[in-house]
C-alpha cells in the first residue's frame, strides 16, 4: 500500500468549501476512506466487481453533493451514509434484474462465491459468508460494522439512525442467527 | 474487540476471504479523480466589520429615535401647561376686577367704603411695622 499522506479533517473539510481547494482536497479524502469504504461494500454486494462500481457511484455522489456537506457530521459518517444508501440500492436493483423479492434475504449474492476469483477463503469463511447474507438488511449491516469495522455503537448509531440499545439487539440477534445457521448447517 | 461471546467467530477469525486485483486502490483512486466532473462550490464569505455592526448600529439609531420623539412630545406637552397656567392666572386677575366693579355697582358699597378700608389696612400695617 502506497504511504499516505498527512489527513487533517478540519483541514480538508475548509479546503473542500473552496473553489481552489477542493479537488484536491478530495483527492485526499479519497486516498483516506476509499479502502475502508470499498470492504465495507464489499462485505455488503459481495463481488469485486460490483463493489468497485458501487465505490465509484458512492464517491461520484459525495464530490457532486460536495458544496451541500457543511462539516455538522463527520467525514466518515456521511461516506458511509452514502456508501450504505449505494449499496442496498445496489442490491435491490440485482434483485430486481434476478427476478427476486425485495423482501427476500441477500443469499443470492454469495451463490457463486466460491467460484469467484477474486474469493480465496475456505469453506468455513464461505459458509460464514452465505450465513450473513441471509440476515435481515440492517442486521446484515450492523454485523458487517461491528465485527469487521469494529466500529462503536455510538459511531454506528449516528450513520444508521438508531439507538445504540437497538443496534446491540441487532447485533445480538445476528450472533445467534449465525451460530444457529453453523449448527444446522455442520 | 471480543467476538462478544461467539465460539464460532473466534475460530472463524475477522478475514472474510475477500481479495482485490493488485494495486487496485491506487489504480482506483487514480482513475476516479480524473474521472471527477466539475463542480461549482458556494464559498462563504467573511463578514465585514460593518456587515457585523450593522444591526447595533441600526438598534441604537432607533432608540435615539424614540428617545428624541419622546423628549419632543415632552417639551411640548410642558409649555402647554405654562401658557394654561397663565390663561388661569390672568383670568383670576380679570374675575377680581370684575368683582370689584360688581360690588361698586350693584353692592351698596361706594369707592369711599372701599378707600377706607385701604387706609385702615395701611394704618395696622404701619402700626405694625417698628419704629426705625
Amino acid at each position: 500500500m502506497a504511504a499516505r499522506v498527512k489527513y487533517d479533517e478540519a483541514e480538508i473539510i475548509e479546503q473542500l468549501h473552496k473553489q481552489a481547494t477542493c479537488r484536491a482536497a478530495f483527492g485526499k479524502v479519497i486516498e483516506h476512506y476509499s479502502e475502508q469504504l470499498y470492504w465495507h461494500i464489499r462485505r455488503m454486494v459481495i463481488d469485486h466487481d460490483d463493489a468497485n462500481d458501487v465505490l465509484q457511484n458512492t464517491l461520484i455522489k459525495a464530490w457532486t453533493n460536495i458544496d451541500n456537506f457543511r462539516g455538522d457530521a463527520k467525514l466518515s459518517t456521511w461516506l458511509y451514509k452514502i456508501a450504505i444508501n449505494e449499496s442496498i440500492t445496489f442490491i435491490n436493483k440485482k434483485k430486481v434484474l434476478n427476478n427476486i423479492s425485495l423482501d427476500d434475504d441477500d443469499s443470492f449474492l454469495v451463490n457463486n462465491l466460491e467460484a469467484d476469483k477474486y474469493f480465496d477463503g475456505d469453506e468455513a469463511q464461505a459458509k460464514l459468508q452465505k450465513a450473513i447474507a441471509m440476515l435481515p438488511e440492517k442486521q446484515r449491516l450492523v454485523f458487517n460494522m461491528r465485527y469487521y469495522d469494529e466500529m462503536k455503537y455510538e459511531e454506528m448509531s449516528e450513520i444508521l439512525g438508531t439507538s445504540v440499545g437497538a443496534l446491540k439487539a441487532s447485533y445480538h440477534h445476528a450472533l445467534k442467527k449465525i451460530e444457529t445457521f453453523f449448527e444446522n448447517n455442520d | 474487540m471480543k467476538n462478544e461471546d461467539s465460539k464460532i467467530l473466534e475460530k472463524l477469525g475477522k478475514d472474510p476471504g475477500f481479495k482485490v486485483p493488485e494495486n487496485y486502490f491506487n489504480d482506483f483512486n487514480a482513475k476516479l479523480m480524473e474521472s471527477l466532473p466539475e463542480v461549482k462550490i458556494t464559498e462563504e464569505v467573511n463578514p465585514t466589520l460593518w456587515v457585523r455592526v450593522r444591526p447595533f448600529i441600526y438598534m441604537a439609531a432607533m432608540f435615539a429615535g424614540v428617545w428624541l420623539m419622546m423628549n419632543i412630545f415632552s417639551i411640548g406637552k410642558s409649555s402647554a401647561t405654562g401658557e394654561q397656567k397663565a390663561a388661569r392666572i390672568s383670568q383670576g386677575v380679570i374675575n377680581n376686577e370684575k368683582n370689584a366693579e360688581e360690588l361698586i355697582n350693584y353692592g351698596g358699597v361706594s369707592d369711599y367704603d372701599i378707600m377706607t378700608y385701604e387706609d385702615s389696612v395701611n394704618i395696622d400695617m404701619q402700626e405694625e411695622a417698628p419704629a426705625e
